[in-house]
């Protein structure tokens, strides 16, 4: 199993009243899954998805990472775990405006310490893999929405994560743009990468093997595909 | 990793070009003036490091102990100590004495020049590293040697050997050599170097213990240093058994200083001439370091204003993984990197500011350059680090859940508060600053052209020796000259000194005195308080009439003015005199200080200038003519000694370099806290220009807009200025109260300086603000 969580609680207090984000969350997911996320807005989708990420925190429950307690983490460790397991995608791309593409995908080897000379190699690939070789010293604002994104999925995927989280990865994307990042995805999942992407695209969802229905910070439903 | 921290940070350089240029240029107005006082401090670190044997030479230094616990530590010793050393220590190869003397004035027939003067004995040459061009050392009495710079001053040529240069009291002395021009930085720094035999044969001073000048030693080559400490404790032993036996209450102590270690002073000793006090040393520098403080704020300020558009970079490198460190190291990375650029700029303004405001109690190179930089980057570096730190921690605390979502509010950014407070600073820092100098200005410039002290308009002085009437009587005739009086020497200068007393019986004062007639005092236009001016008097013998200050009633209380005119004192207790008229107490010396009393006597002996009134405006050179064509007549063989005394005090008291250079960092402490301001508003109206935009298309008029862009902005300026005005005229006030004479803090100065920097400042703002409000709003919102 790669990562489990147990009723996970998350809640902000408003005017002295506590306001759910999370309620009673419960979710495995195996090695090698494609989980699609879906649900109303405001629903807390990001939320779980950050939880997931260790990006925020939450109140209540247990979180295991690869028999990693996640909430018993100093944060230092949590930033470890994190930088070695995790990647994110995020709807608006999220690059460093200041840096080229090539630089950008770099980014997370270099808080990783790889040698200079791995470093080059494996960001080489993966200008290759994503056939944006010829765009490596262009800077974000040159791109296109979609071009953007495979930089960002690039950069997700450098550190070789077991887990990518993608948080409406198409969302800023027309449909061809975004029919050609779900099938990376299927490509990346089946070269054994788990995925977990949140979408309000019921086509999108269908990519992956199962996909679960919030509302109101409850996990409504899972669905098997 | 560094390489790639540098590569963002100069991009993002780039990219704000407008806010690179406010911290670089900043940072690089202020840098200059900490890199002269690192300079200063260097250069004190590198005195006397010519000399041949650094390692074994040493200056022997005086602790005085009095009777009820008290120390004053001296750079001075008594004469003896080198003598006693020399003869009864084997260690010792070499002890030398050298003494300072003051207030030197050497003639050559034609022109008078000031000189720094040591008296030196012939081993000096052995144990310092100057050297003689040409010539041998002064042995004989009446001897000196003096620099090229000095010998091509009185001579024309640096061949001056067998020339003769004529000091007032001590009469002719014989130039026996040439100095090769030496580093300037030693102690020992003069420009005639009088042979100690000279000193002997009119020093008064008999007394064995008195410190009168500085003793250097120089030990055998491997002799133990241990000895010399023995050595000093045993001549300090005896010494003070002598002087028991004299009934000194004071104890003497030896210590010695590594001729090295002279420099800086950290222990304050007396005496210390031309050496820096560490304390003067870190003056400097704190002053240099508020101005780079200030400079400081303004990058802090723009960094954190700026946080928002950093906020989401902050995000995405800690989602790729980067810890909090990492990102404070790379912030701080940005700032070492303006530093750095500063650094340049600062270090062009340096040399801009040496070529063009020479200041010369400044050294502006020192011997070590590789020390010199290394001491620039690291500073550099510092000040970067201390600028990027604030920013750093803010900037990395950001969550990136949250920021990357959007859900921190531009306020939540590096506190409103904070930043507020910083531009209030700096206002109210700049203006104090620029009150200070403006007071100091202000007095400077009393003291420059004061005539209510006394009168110096449509005044000459001539320096006159002999006898003098002749000249005075052909001069009389002159058509410009309203009337000529007779003076020891003009007010301004220094004052000769003589005792009263009230009666034989009584305590004696100390007094200022001058020998004057009556037309001296009327030139000066002295105002009486009671009596009347000196009996006109063209005699040859000493009056007995006086006039006298108030203060010299008060001190030997005698009474009201009335009382006093009439009465008699005790003049240098050997002559009564008669208060013949009493002048307000008024400045005839040092503004710093409250008069002394002061007796103006007729005493004809003493005359030795003329001090001449013009009827009206005279031009100088023709008048200078005038008197010299009679001068010549009476002294053929000498040139005339002629002063515009208006000019003169004016050059004496106005230091105009200095207030130059002051000036400039007024400026630039001025510039630094409205480029700060300029920066703020500008990132604030730039972040505004999509609301504008949108303001402006429902209808909203240009004032309207103007007013809200500036209304936090101009009242963050009258905080600055409430504080300022007060706080600034009460340091102001301090400085002011620290002169006896003063114009006092000149309230309407401030207040016009106070309007102009903070219409500046609101200048500043409404530019901003306009420009952003007229800008047309359907283009802007098109380029969101
Ligand atoms: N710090 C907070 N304080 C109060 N409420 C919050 C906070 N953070 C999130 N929420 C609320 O939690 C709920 C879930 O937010 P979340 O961003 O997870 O929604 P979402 O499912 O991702 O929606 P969308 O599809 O629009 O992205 C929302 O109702 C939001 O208002
Ligand atoms: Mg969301």
């Amino acid at each position: 199993m790669l990562l489990e969580l147990k009723n996970i609680f998350k809640w902000v207090t408003v005017g002295g009243n506590r306001v759910f984000l999370l309620k009673d969350v419960n979710l495995q997911v195996q090695e090698g899954e494609f989980i699609s996320i879906m649900g109303p807005s405001g629903s807390g989708k990001s939320t779980m998805l950050n939880v997931i990420g260790m990006l925020d925190g939450f109140d209540e429950g247990e979180y295991n990472f690869l028999h990693e307690s996640v909430h018993k983490l100093k944060e230092k460790q949590r930033a470890q775990l994190y930088k070695q397991y995790i990647g994110f995608v995020f709807q608006q791309y999220h690059l460093i405006d200041e840096l080229t593409v090539y630089e950008n995908i770099e980014t997370p080897l270099l808080y990783q310490d790889v040698k200079s000379s791995e470093r080059k190699a494996m960001v080489a690939d993966m200008l290759d893999r994503f056939n944006i070789v010829g765009k490596k010293d262009l800077f974000p604002a040159q791109l296109s929405g979609g071009q953007q994104q495979l930089v960002g999925i690039a950069r997700a995927l450098i550190a070789k994560p077991k887990l990518i989280l993608a948080d409406e990865p198409t969302g800023n994307l027309n449909s061809k743009q975004g029919e050609e990042i779900m099938d990376l995805f299927t490509q990346l999942n089946k070269e054994g990468v788990t995925i977990i992407q949140v979408t309000h695209s019921e086509k999108n969802a269908a990519y992956a093997g199962r996909t679960i229905h919030l509302l109101d910070g409850r996990i409504e439903q899972q669905v098997t595909n | 990793m560094i390489r790639n921290y540098f590569k963002v940070a100069w991009r993002n350089l780039w990219k704000n070009e407008l806010f690179s240029i406010i911290n670089i240029l900043g940072l690089g107005l202020s840098i200059p003036f900490a890199l002269l006082s690192l300079m200063q401090v260097q250069s004190a670190y590198e005195y006397d490091n010519f000399h041949p044997y650094p390692d074994r030479t040493y200056r022997i230094i005086s602790d005085v102990k009095d009777n009820v616990g008290g120390k004053i530590k001296y750079a001075l010793s008594p004469q003896t100590v080198a003598e006693q050393l020399q003869q009864d220590y084997p260690a010792v190869e070499k002890a030398t004495y050298v003494v300072r003397d003051f207030g030197w004035e050497l003639n050559n027939r034609i022109k008078t020049l000031n000189v720094n003067t040591i008296y030196i004995e012939p081993a000096f040459f052995d144990v310092f590293g100057f050297k003689l061009a040409s010539g041998t050392s002064p042995v004989e009495p009446n001897s000196l040697v003096l620099t090229e710079e000095k010998a091509l001053a009185f001579f024309g040529t640096t061949e001056a050997v067998g020339q003769v240069l004529t000091h007032s009291d001590y009469g002719d002395l014989t130039v026996t050599g040439v100095l090769k021009p030496y580093k300037r930085n030693t102690h020992l720094r003069s420009d005639v170097m009088v042979s100690m035999a000279t000193y002997k044969k009119f020093s008064k001073d008999t007394v064995l213990t008195s410190l009168k000048g500085f003793t250097y030693v120089l030990l055998k080559p491997n002799a133990n240093k241990a000895n010399l400490d023995v050595a000093l404790t045993t001549v300090a032993a005896k010494l003070n058994m002598h002087a028991v036996a004299g009934a000194a209450k004071e104890q003497l102590a030896f210590r010695k200083q590594a001729i090295t270690s002279i420099a800086p002073d950290f222990e304050d000793l007396r005496g210390n001439s031309y050496v820096d006090s560490m304390l003067d040393l870190s003056v400097n520098f704190g002053f240099a370091l508020a101005l780079l403080l200030l400079a400081g704020f303004n990058y802090v300020n723009l960094t954190l204003a700026r946080s928002l558009s950093r906020a989401k970079e902050v995000g995405v490198r800690k989602v790729a993984g980067a810890l909090r460190y990492q990102l404070v190291g790379q912030f701080i990375c940005e700032a070492v990197l303006v530093a750095m650029l500063s650094l340049v700029l600062g270090y062009i303004v340096l040399k801009l500011m040496e070529q063009f405001s020479y200041v010369n109690w400044f050294t502006w190179d020192v011997d070590n350059h590789y020390v010199l930089w290394g001491t620039f980057i690291i500073f550099s570096i510092f000040i970067g680090v201390l600028a990027g730190f604030i920013p750093a921690r803010i900037l990395s605390r950001f969550q990136p859940a949250k920021v990357l979502k959007g859900t921190i509010a531009p306020s939540t950014f590096g506190r409103m508060g904070l930043r507020n407070s910083l531009v209030v600073i700096q206002f109210v820092a700049s203006s104090c600053f620029i009150f200070v100098m403006a007071t100091f200005y202000n007095q400077f410039r009393y003291m420059a052209t004061d005539n209510d002290n006394f009168n110096r308009k449509h005044i000459y002085n001539v320096s006159v020796k002999g006898d003098y009437r002749l000249l005075q009587q052909e001069l009389t005739a002159n058509k410009n000259i309203e009337q000529i009086g007779l003076v020891s020497t003009p007010f301004g200068g220094t004052t000769a000194q003589a005792t009263v007393k009230k009666n034989k019986q009584e305590q004696y004062a100390e007094a200022s005195y001058y020998a004057a007639d009556a037309g001296f005092i009327n030139n000066m236009k002295l105002q009486f308080v009671a009596g009347n001016n000196l009996p006109a008097s063209t005699g040859d013998s000493v009056s007995n009439f006086v006039v006298v200050n108030e203060q010299l009633l008060a001190t030997l209380g005698l009474g009201t003015a009335q009382e006093a005119v009439g009465k008699t004192i005790l003049l240098n207790n050997d002559r009564e005199v008669m208060i013949n008229g009493v002048v307000k107490n008024f400045c005839y010396y040092i503004y710093q200080f409250a008069s002394n009393p002061l007796v103006l006597q007729y005493n004809p002996e003493q005359f030795h200038v003329l001090s001449i009134q013009t009827k009206t405006e005279v031009d100088d050179a023709v008048f200078k003519s005038e008197i010299a064509a009679v001068w010549k007549k009476y002294h053929p063989h000498e040139e005339l000694a002629f002063s515009n005394y208006q000019k003169e005090m004016y050059d004496r008291y106005f230091p105009g370099r200095d207030m130059k250079f002051m000036g400039m960092f007024c400026l630039v402490v001025l510039i630094i806290a409205l480029m700060g301001l300029l920066g703020i508003v500008t990132y604030h109206t730039e972040k505004r220009v999509k609301e504008i935009g949108i303001r402006k298309v429902m209808g909203a008029s240009v004032p309207v807009i103007v007013k809200e862009l500036s209304k936090s902005f101009v009242k963050l300026i009258i905080i600055a200025a409430g504080i300022g005005l007060p706080v600034g005229y009460a340091i102001c006030y301090f400085f002011i109260s620290l002169f006896a004479y003063s114009p006092g803090v000149n309230l309407l100065l401030l207040c016009t300086l106070f309007c102009c920097i903070f219409s500046i400042a609101l200048i500043t703002i409404a530019y901003k603000s306009i420009y952003a409000a007229i800008a047309n709003p359907v283009k802007r919102l098109r380029t969101e």
